[in-house]
């Protein structure tokens, strides 16, 4: 450590600010890789831990350098010593380069724990292919990727590179965590002088320090010893977890666009800058359009009708060149092809109200599972578009890419999301609405019958909405004959030994203007268990909470994430043949928790059996405070729903 | 002209001579009113949507395909996304796609709307979108790959239904004057479901065509426990397999064609003999790792054991991709794909002295093979046959947790194709230790506050350890617990772990855990209800379909215990023990037994499939044999409270 300090004091007095990490960098692969021996001090690492991680990051140096007002250049020098083959992988290294990002000066070299070259990373070594999610039929981002091992162990892994940015806009936030542990890890943030920019810490208590350097302002944050980021069931996005800080210019550039992030105002302002051009309708898809709604007076009824349009004639087709990762298609190229991402289906969608007369907006949005918008940081933390309608008597927030989401609501991934409104006068920061438990419920109705073999024909529906209905919709219509079967199957025979399915009906499901339902009959075959002459039925056919539903952790350091708050409802009427009485039921229960609800009611009426259960959800985050609670919460609700009714046969 | 236009006008050729009432249609652009008119598949009505016709023509070095879907439903328009894999040395040119809607429009696509995904290893993609595409539409495109240096498969079965899928195969031989030189051809079929397998031929001016036709073929649809859907899947594989070369002037004519697995077997030793290495180096290091050893067995495992901890895989199988200069210095970069890794394996056993052959196979999610066809393409892997004191063991080094005489699961196959010479041929491959057992004792006690606390001491052997080795390796073996052990005990907390050491793969695998249980039991009424099977009781049949298409296949076989002893709390006593259950059927066996010793109760418990494969007819018996164990392993024991 005393070394590098020395070090850094040295090459400071060496170079301009460009110049020092490159030398800085040449220097250090001749110190280290030829006459020195790597100490690193006392370890902070256990031996197993590095057994069960395999690697241990000895060194995580990036240093982001802004040279003008659309150009920076991030230099990155990492070291790990790799214990075994769990620690490989950090040596498989993916390098995203755009028309706007380029990286290049990739050196990479595997040593003995002293020092010994055993090999160096060859150009040819280094392959180039196309980058894209699976969500994206094609991108013009590529990646630069090289695999560089050893096969004896320990040994050294030591890579550097460099990301020249072309536009600020792309500059990325720093997390020095990773899923090993991490010895040492250093940012540092060379602007000129008079640069406007911001900052914004997370779960970091560490305070940077600041240089003043031939009039560079140097900010360097200076991180030792960070255990591993651990996972924990059912938590948060890990952004939302992870140290972090992120970083903003006032202004930036993109292509041909300029923008600033001194507002969320100032933002929006350059996303309609990017997008006013592209609302423009042929007169002919316009009289379409209009067309479609001629015999409706309400706009209320308008919206919905040219939404469904859009939900049904449109294919999501997700294409990103160049600019078009932010800046939408033509409407009228959207309307031709059929096809479209989020921001293409939104613009086209616009169109279409703006030729009917209906104000609408884009709405930039940082879906859920991306993690929570910082609503003090004005930057671009978008990852999706929708649309927002002003009405008169109310709002309406609508996703053109959720093909089944009913008309006015919103998938889960957009709920509760601070997102930005853009309009022509002023872009706001508004939190879209979250729907409550009662709003997304999952129904169920049974009708069944016990036969004297032991098997219960049932008959009943499960229904949905909110939440459930659309990803229900949404899978259900995503799956052949085949596989929607399939899927009754799992859910009746969930729990029974065999079943056979006699019939199945999923015509509620493509038709989003009647209620989601699905309806069945089935045999559950030896559903009931025996225990000599009583039969142990469990009534709760579909509902319960299971063992790997409950959080495994002793112990806390993140929320429990449930997406978001919903309620369950199950209703089975049982008959069951005079030749058995109930013997025992289980107590009922009314449980009340902060985080929720649950009751459970057995009626018996001759042989008639009637079970409801009621469990309700009304907490999105579960605190870690507040967890322990939670658990004994679903410990009960496990318990209840694993309880059985008792019948016996009277002689 | 081009030889993309020779092999369409030869296409069209074939085209036009047939009846035309059967082919009109297939023009490019000539959609029919019938075509567009469709609102469902007779065979099928809940089809999304159905391939009208799929036609095909390849020579070797040019295909070319034209498609045409109608579309049904909303799912259905997803198959317009559109991508052709291609070789970096290969070109597709001519491509073009229209969509025509119901009410009579047409979408074509732009040219600028076609983009190139490029893959690492020179394998790029071709992506498109068709534009317009809607419920009701049909949809066409076709294209030319000129440069082609694969001969493809064909197949002739689809996700979705297929109308019509018609495949012809261009043989152009090259004619001097005084010669004439042809490439000979062999191809096989893969379930060609009944239908005529002879195609139908026609003579060119410089060679033959030859023209497969399938009608109505319906979908193929991939099911739970297939290890291999291409098993199933009608297909049509070509392979190069000889010349025939004629030289009138000097009037010889010469025919080389391999038929038989002997001159298969004889062509491909010759490749893999030919390839160099440092014999120096070989030589060296096979007499340091026998060194002191008496026996070929002890030599062969030594060498083995060398191999398989040194010699690093990169996960590539290269059977047909050996580059010289790697397998020269694979014993300094200490790292090879598994075709290296053998043949090394099989050099250092050859320079110990040990009778040792490559053999071939087809591993089992690569496909069976047909053994009335022989071929090279029909294999993806490379092990060795070792012949030690009479015994034939067959070897696989890429693994490091596998023990001397262990097939990876994926190896155990019926056959593979010795590579010997005059002794090349067909030979069963035995592998032995594929049996794998997994043993599970716990020792509980179940509190008054409805908790549990136990210790539990897990036995591996065979695959089952192996995996849990892999496993413990990647996760630690916390996560492992709680993942694959603990998942199914409700509130379980461990308190210790020890496992006996990971790579000691000559000796059983271990794992011993104590951990406790809150809430396990409710034990507040008079009556409580407890099922002492922990971990390894059924909720669910895993056989949840009603029918099933393709055989059953395990990953291996397997026997799976567990013994538990519950000591009861206080206060309480047995009411009723579940009654004893077994069931068995050919390959299977099952049974769950119950004793009570004073406030201890003792369960047992053990599920064995002994049968890799279970033929589809066995479907029935098989899901019915699991519902015994649902409904077994959910029996519960049934305690009171003293006095009741």
């Amino acid at each position: 450590m005393i070394k590098k300090y020395l070090f850094r004091k040295l090459i400071s007095r060496v170079n301009h600010t460009c110049y020092i990490f490159p030398c800085s960098l040449l220097i250090w692969f001749f110190l280290v890789g030829g006459n020195f021996t790597l100490t690193w001090g006392i370890d902070f690492v256990s031996e197993e831990e590095k057994k069960e991680k395999g690697a241990v990051c000895e060194l995580d140096e990036q240093e982001f350098t802004v040279l003008s007002d659309n150009h920076a250049v991030m230099r990155v020098h990492r070291i790990f010593t790799v214990y075994n083959q769990n620690g490989t992988k950090h040596g498989d290294v993916y390098l995203p380069f755009t028309k706007f990002l380029t990286a290049d000066k990739i050196l990479a070299e595997v040593k003995t724990t002293d020092g010994k070259s055993l090999k160096k990373l060859k150009k040819e070594e280094i392959k180039e292919s196309s980058l894209f999610s699976r969500y994206q039929l094609y991108s013009d981002a590529k990646e630069k990727h090289f695999n560089l091992t050893a096969t004896t162990f320990p040994y050294v892994l030591e890579y550097s590179y460099e990301i020249d940015y072309k536009s600020l806009f792309f500059c990325r936030d720093w997390y020095p965590q990773m899923d090993i542990p991490v010895r040492h890890s250093v940012y540092v943030l060379s602007l000129p002088k008079d640069f406007g920019f911001k900052m914004y810490t997370r779960n970091l208590s560490i305070e940077p320090v600041e240089n003043k350097k031939w009039g560079n302002r140097q900010i360097i944050f200076d991180l030792q010893e960070l255990p591993p980021f651990k996972e924990e069931q059912d938590m948060p996005p890990e952004k939302d977890c992870l140290i972090s800080v992120a970083f903003a210019p006032d202004r930036f550039k993109v292509g041909n666009y300029s923008g600033s992030t001194e507002s969320w105002n100032a933002l929006g302002k350059w996303y309609s800058t990017l997008a006013e051009k592209q609302y423009i309708l042929s007169p002919s898809n316009q009289a379409l359009f209009r067309g479609l709604v001629k015999d409706l007076t309400r706009d209320k009824d308008k919206v919905k009708v040219l939404y469904q349009y859009i939900q049904r004639q449109m294919r999501y087709v997700e294409i990103t060149l160049g600019i078009s990762g932010w800046q939408p298609r033509e409407a009228e190229s959207v309307a031709s092809t059929c096809y479209g991402d989020c921001k293409d289906l939104s613009t086209l969608f616009i169109a279409m109200l703006r030729s009917n007369d209906i104000k609408a907006y884009p709405v930039l949005i940082r879906t859920q599972s991306e993690g929570t918008v910082l609503i003090d940081f004005p930057s671009h933390q978008f990852n999706h578009c929708i649309t927002f309608v002003p009405l008169e008597s109310e709002s309406l927030w609508l996703d053109c890419t959720c093909s089944y989401c009913p008309f006015g609501e919103l998938p889960w991934q957009d709920e509760g999301c601070q997102v930005l409104v853009v309009r022509d006068d002023s872009s706001i920061m508004v939190k879209t609405p979250t729907s409550s438990a009662e709003e997304n419920k999952i129904h169920s109705s049974i009708q069944a019958e016990l036969g004297s073999d032991g098997s219960l024909e049932i008959k009943g529906y499960l229904g949905a909405t909110g939440n459930f209905e659309s990803y229900y919709r949404e899978f259900l219509n995503s799956s052949t004959a085949g596989e929607k079967k399939e899927w009754m199957g799992r859910l009746i025979g969930r729990y029974a030994p065999n079943f056979a399915l006699i019939s199945y009906d999923f015509e509620k499901v493509s038709t989003l203007d009647v209620p989601f339902a699905v309806g069945f009959t089935a045999r559950l075959i030896q559903y009931p268990t025996k225990s000599g002459k009583d039969l142990l039925l469990n009534p709760n056919l579909f509902s319960r909470v299971d063992a790997e539903d409950i959080p495994k952790e002793k112990v806390r350091k993140y929320p429990v994430n449930n997406q978001y708050a919903y309620t369950t409802e199950d209703e089975v009427i049982l008959d069951f043949p005079e030749n058995l009485t109930v013997n025992a039921v289980p107590e009922k229960l009314d449980i009340k928790s902060p985080y929720g609800s649950f009751q459970t009611q057995y009626q018996i009426d001759a042989n008639r059996l009637t079970y409801k259960r009621i469990k309700t959800i009304t907490q999105r985050l579960i605190q870690p405070e507040g967890f322990e609670e939670y658990k004994t919460f679903l410990g009960k609700i496990y318990q209840a729903d694993h309880s059985f009714v008792v019948l016996t046969k009277t002689e | 002209m081009s030889k993309f236009k020779a092999l369409f006008c030869i296409l069209m050729l074939i085209l036009v001579s047939r009846s035309y009432a059967e082919l009109s249609g297939n023009e490019f652009g000539k959609v029919s009113p019938e075509e567009l008119g469709m609102s469902y598949l007779p065979e099928d009505s809940t089809a999304d949507a159905v391939i009208l016709f799929d036609i095909g023509a390849i020579s070797p070095e040019a295909f070319a395909q034209h498609k045409r879907v109608k579309v049904f439903t909303k799912r259905g328009t997803s198959f317009a996304n559109i991508s052709i894999p291609f070789y970096k040395i290969e070109k597709i040119e001519d491509l073009e796609g229209c969509t025509y809607t119901k009410d009579g429009k047409k979408y074509c696509l732009n040219p600028k709307e076609v983009f190139t995904k490029k893959g690492e290893e020179g394998l790029n993609v071709l992506v498109f979108a068709l534009p317009g595409v809607e419920e009701g539409c049909v949809f066409e495109y076709r294209y030319r790959k000129s440069n082609n240096i694969f001969l493809e498969p064909w197949y002739f079965q689809n996700e979705i239904f297929t109308k019509r899928s018609q495949f012809t195969l261009v043989l152009e031989g090259s004619r001097g004057y005084y010669y004439s030189h042809s490439h000979l051809y062999s191809y096989f079929f893969k379930n060609p479901r009944s239908e005529k397998t002879e195609p139908q031929t026609a003579d060119t001016t410089s060679g033959k065509v030859y023209t497969w036709v399938l009608e109505n073929v319906p979908p193929i649809k991939p099911e739970p426990y297939v290890t291999c859907i291409n098993d199933y899947r009608t297909a049509i594989y070509f392979e190069y397999s000889g010349y025939d070369f004629e030289n009138q002037f000097l009037s010889t004519h010469d025919t080389y064609a391999k038929t038989n697995w002997i001159e298969w077997g004889k062509s491909i030793d010759t490749v893999f003999k030919s390839i160099e290495c440092d014999t120096t180096k070989i030589k060296e290091k096979s007499s340091e790792l026998t060194l002191g050893l008496t026996t070929d067995s002890a030599k062969a495992e030594s060498i083995y054991n060398f191999v398989l901890k040194d010699i690093h895989w990169n996960e590539e199988r290269g059977v047909y991709r050996i580059y010289e200069k790697d397998f020269k210095k694979i014993l300094t970069s200490r790292e090879g794909t598994a075709t290296e890794i053998n043949l090394l394996l099989l050099r250092l056993m050859k320079s110990a002295g040990i009778v040792a052959d490559p053999v071939l196979i087809s591993t089992r999610n690569y496909g069976k093979i047909l053994k009335e066809k022989p071929g090279r393409i029909q294999f993806n892997h490379l092990i060795v046959r070792a012949t030690i004191d009479g015994r034939y063991w067959f070897l696989d080094a890429i693994n490091k947790y596998y023990p001397f005489g262990m097939l990876p699961e994926k190896d155990v196959v019926d056959y593979g194709l010795l590579l010997k010479v005059n002794e090349s041929g067909l030979i069963k491959i035995t592998p032995v230790n594929d049996y794998s057992l997994e043993y599970i004792t716990t020792k509980a006690r179940l509190r008054e506050d409805g908790g549990l606390a136990c210790t539990t001491t897990v036995d591996f052997h065979g695959y089952i350890g192996i995996y849990a080795r892999e496993k413990i390796e990647k996760d630690g073996k916390n996560e492992y617990v709680k993942q694959e052990l603990l998942n199914q005990v409700p509130n379980a907390l461990p308190d210790t772990i020890t496992t006996s050491p990971l790579d000691s793969i000559y000796q059983p695998f271990d794992l011993n855990v104590s951990f406790s249980a809150s809430s396990f039991a409710s034990l507040g009424g008079e009556v409580a209800y407890v099922n002492p099977t922990l971990f390894m009781a059924l909720e669910s049949n895993p056989f949840n379909s009603e029918s099933r298409q393709f055989s059953i296949d395990f990953p291996y076989t397997f026997t799976r215990i567990e013994d538990t002893e519950l000591q009861l709390p206080n206060g309480f006593m047995v009411k009723e023990l579940p009654t004893n259950a077994s069931s068995e059927i050919p390959g299977g066996k099952f049974s769950r037994t119950f004793l009570a010793e004073g406030d201890h109760i003792k369960c047992h418990r053990q599920l064995t499939i002994n049968l890799l494969t279970f033929p589809v007819a066995q479907y029935r018996m098989l899901r019915n044999f699991f519902q015994e164990v649902v409904s077994a392993d959910q029996l519960v024991i049934t305690l009171v409270k003293d006095g009741k």
